[in-house]
């Protein structure tokens, strides 16, 4: 199946200072793609490249098939963006607002009114942008990109202000897209909101891919295990066993691969070694904690 | 196109700065025309210079030199105005973000940026045609207070049309400056500053005429401004109603430029603003709010 977004070696530099170095990225069909990376990542440059807003310094970005530099008319016709800050006339009320872009696009007003109720903005829509609250604010904003019915949907921070519960409403709407069968494309630097609706993500650090996969294979599962004390005589044991696939140091323990319910047989393989056990448990790392493994791995190097 | 204009109609006449400077723009015009008709009502005899200029006023004042009054009004301090509207217009656009969330659903920019100044444009045409409807209905009213009636010839409308349309085509070189300085500096102020300096600066420039009498490159430069030849384009609209400021003012129509030249010139200046505005909006990045 055709990526949705991809990107071939794309670049942008603004005068010696490199914003993205050489990315390439692949989005698929009907995902949730996560754009990860701190303020200042490049993850917005890049948007706006994928929107051809601006213009890469080099590479190539493709949306829907279409090259963005040659066929951006044919490109972005099915493109719905929100990009940093929800941005619209404070003097015009929410509908208003709506229906300049409705118009500007030869929508008729009554698709405004469908995407004003899809983001329960109905009841303040003759009120004007300036006095909305900041969750508002984005609803209208994830409103404008639902307005022609994309295909595929990017929003830059969608969350960026918000409180939890607004975040909540955020997330549960931007499933209900993909539920629909619309690629979202969600550039965050809130880790664990990627984690939990993302199934793929990619994580920028100073213009820079650093990883770039499906969120579960990315986050280490595992069983993790501490020993007090004798840790080569424990990881020779542990890699000696046959239902063990995987055995790598983390921080003081250890965190193999194997089955969940075979904790019980770890313990006894390690005692029955000599090994004093201290701590066996699953476990599970965050987004977050991959995040910060990966890029202070990269600051080492 | 079309569906651009409309949008871009349904943003601007509901600003409200639109609507305060339109206000201004007429209330400026009402007493414009009322000072004028203060001054002529009930004038004593003078002579001279003097008696010329308050003749003029009072043709001002009256049919069809009301008109000419209003298209003045719309040259002189509609200029201004006009500057002001189209900064606002363009720039508010980079200080809200919105032209953003405008380009990201059509990138094409060209169309985009045409259809904004065909609404600017538009917008100064509806200012333009209101000024004259109330001229005309001040002068209807003040006519018997000046002991004169109220008689438009067919001349006087076909004149009008024109009038109406010399007026737009004197304001674009200035609205089309004010664009190309907003895109460039992204900035509404930077737009308003550079479009406001140039009227002031040419108007300052007026006064160095003098330097016309050196001849050779002085009066080449002084000949080829924007200023010198909408001079022409609005003394012609003077004329057309009948006024004749020559009669009040130290102006030597032998030095003014040709109609012709002085079309050409507004054309090659409004071409070459258009061309550097279009130019600059499609080559620039459009990054985020400033």
């Amino acid at each position: 199946m055709d990526a949705v977004i991809r990107t071939e070696e794309l670049t942008k530099r603004f005068g010696d200072r490199v914003a993205v170095d050489r990315i390439n990225l692949e989005v698929r069909p009907g995902e949730i793609f996560g754009f990860l990376g701190p303020n200042g990542a490049g993850k917005t440059t890049t948007i706006g490249m994928l929107l051809g807003l601006i213009r890469p310094t080099s590479g190539r970005a493709f949306v829907l098939g279409c090259d963005v530099q040659r066929e951006a008319a044919t490109a972005l016709r099915e493109v719905g963006a929100m990009i940093e800050a929800p941005a619209f006339y404070p003097y015009l009320s929410g509908r208003d607002n709506l229906r300049v872009l409705a118009r500007a696009a030869g929508l008729p007003d009554r698709r405004v009114e469908e995407v004003l109720a899809q983001v329960d903005l109905t009841a303040r829509a003759r009120d004007r942008f300036g006095t909305y609250s900041q969750g508002m604010k984005q609803r209208l904003g994830i409103a404008a990109a639902l307005l022609h019915e994309p295909r595929l949907i990017m929003l830059d921070e969608p969350t960026n202000g918000l409180d939890p519960a607004g975040q909540l409403e955020i997330r549960h709407l931007v499933r209900s897209l993909s539920g629909s069968g619309r690629t979202v494309f969600l550039c965050s630097h809130l880790l664990h909101e990627v984690e939990q609706v993302c199934q793929r993500v990619a994580i920028l650090k100073q213009g820079r891919i650093i990883a770039q996969g499906e969120v579960a294979a990315l986050l280490r599962r595992g069983v993790l295990v501490r020993t007090i004390g004798e840790r080569e005589r424990a990881e020779a044991l542990l890699r000696s066993t046959p239902w063990v696939s995987r055995v790598s140091a983390y921080g003081d323990a250890f965190l193999i691969d194997a089955p969940g319910d075979r904790t019980a047989d770890i313990n006894a393989l390690l005692t029955a070694g000599g090994v004093p056990v201290a701590e066996i448990r699953h476990y599970e790392t965050s987004l977050e904690e991959f995040f910060l493994e990966v890029t202070t791995e990269r600051e080492r190097r | 196109m079309i569906n651009l204009i409309r949008a871009e109609w349904l943003k601007l006449s509901r600003r409200p700065l639109s609507w305060i400077l339109l206000s201004l723009f007429l209330v400026l015009l009402v007493a414009q025309v009322l000072v004028q008709f203060a001054l002529t009502v009930g004038m004593p005899v003078r002579s001279g210079v003097v008696s010329a200029q308050f003749e003029e006023w009072r043709r001002g004042v009256l049919f069809p030199g009301i008109f000419a009054t209003a298209l003045s009004h719309v040259n002189g301090l509609g200029g201004i105005f006009a500057v002001i509207f189209a900064a606002g217009a363009i720039g508010s656009e980079y200080s809200w973000g919105t032209i953003r969330t405008h380009l990201a659903r059509d990138p094409a920019r060209g169309r985009y940026l045409l259809a904004k100044l065909a609404t600017i444009m538009l917008a100064l045409a509806a200012a333009t045609l209101l000024a004259v409807a109330l001229a005309a209905l001040i002068g209807v009213m003040l006519a018997p207070f000046l002991g004169a009636g109220v008689s438009i010839a067919p001349g006087d409308l076909a004149n009008l049309i024109l009038g109406v349309l010399r007026a737009l085509y004197v304001l674009l070189p200035y609205v089309l400056l004010t664009v190309y300085a907003t895109l460039l500096t992204r900035s509404l102020l930077g737009g308003l500053a550079v479009g406001l300096s140039y009227i002031i600066v040419e108007a300052g420039f007026g006064t160095l005429a003098l330097l016309r009498i050196l001849g050779g490159v002085w009066a080449l430069a002084y000949n080829l401004t924007i200023g010198q030849n909408i001079n022409t384009l609005t003394l012609m609209n003077r004329h057309a109603f009948g006024l004749r400021p020559e009669t009040t003012a130290p102006l030597d129509l032998s030095q003014l430029p040709s109609p012709l030249q002085a079309t050409f010139v507004v054309a090659v200046y409004s071409a070459l603003f258009l061309f550097l505005s279009l130019h600059f909006f499609r080559t620039r990045d459009i990054t985020g709010p400033n």
